[in-house]
């Protein structure tokens, strides 16, 4: 088997892994230890060391797979079909972790598990959007693959705004505008955001090299079935 | 606290079988190339 992939991207993905752990397990020991329990929510509101950080991620990795899919476009080089692909996949992780820690947060404050209000809609709608992205693109094969998967890449990041303004721009919105913390409780916040931040960028190094792995298996291929093409026509 | 422990588990979890899958599918992936 041919090694399609250098070994420094190899190398950089473990040391990428190395820091995420590290500082994802720094970041649930600090909302154990550190981050001090709301005094009207109690200990559910260290929900939101986890929520929030997974609705940023997220929404970062839909803006990455905008731009991959603008990129894609201009240059048709395979790498930003992948990135694109790579992050929307990743992306729907954190906004599936979004999914399940918010209604969990929602019963405790809200007394319900879900509401049909501006931005948990706009969420809900968001998620399957990205769903829908996997999906599709999964049942595609050829070149219509990878403009197919910019053109949603592009559309479909249209509601990360949305989703962000949803709260400002239609009434009735029980979710929070803006979370204003002080002290620990914002340290805390802060370093699980850039903890998580990591964390996506070692599951998306790892995704992209699934990418790398089956381009390579495809040119082979590709390049097997015209060696044989070949020889069949000299024998003729 | 029950909910809160119930969230951080799950997310746990659901990493956890997200990256195991795509390492099958690494593996599986550059076994093909």
């Amino acid at each position: 088997m041919k090694e399609s992939i250098p070994g420094w991207w190899s190398k950089g993905a473990v040391w990428l892994w190395a820091v995420a752990v590290g500082m994802v397990s720094a970041s649930l020991w600090l909302v154990v230890a550190r981050a001090p329990v709301e005094s009207v929510m109690g200990p559910v509101q260290k929900i939101v060391y986890i929520h929030v950080p997974s609705a940023i991620a997220a929404s970062i990795a839909f803006g990455l797979t905008f731009a991959a899919g603008i990129a894609y476009l201009a240059t048709r080089q395979w790498q930003w079909d992948a990135l694109g692909a790579s992050s929307a996949e990743i992306g729907l992780m954190f906004a599936t972790v979004v999914m399940v820690t918010g209604p969990l947060w929602a019963r405790s404050a809200w007394n319900t598990w879900w509401t049909w209000e501006p931005r948990l809609t706009t969420f809900f709608i968001l998620w399957i959007l990205y769903a829908a992205y996997l999906i599709i693109r999964s049942s595609l094969r050829g070149g219509s693959r990878r403009t197919i998967s910019a053109v949603m890449g592009i559309v479909f990041a249209i509601l990360v705004p949305i989703v962000y303004m949803s709260v400002t721009w239609w009434r009735g919105s029980l979710h929070p505008r803006n979370v204003t913390m002080t002290g620990d409780m914002r340290f805390v916040l802060q370093f699980s955001i850039l903890a998580w931040l990591c964390f996506y960028a070692a599951a998306l190094a790892c995704r992209f090299r699934l990418e790398w792995a089956a381009e390579a298996a495809a040119r082979e291929g590709d390049q097997a079935f015209h060696e044989a093409r070949l020889a069949g026509e000299a024998s003729r | 606290m029950t909910y809160a422990i119930i969230a951080y588990v799950s997310s746990g979890l659901l990493w956890a079988a997200y990256l195991l899958l795509l390492a099958v599918r690494i593996h599986r992936a550059r076994r093909g190339s």
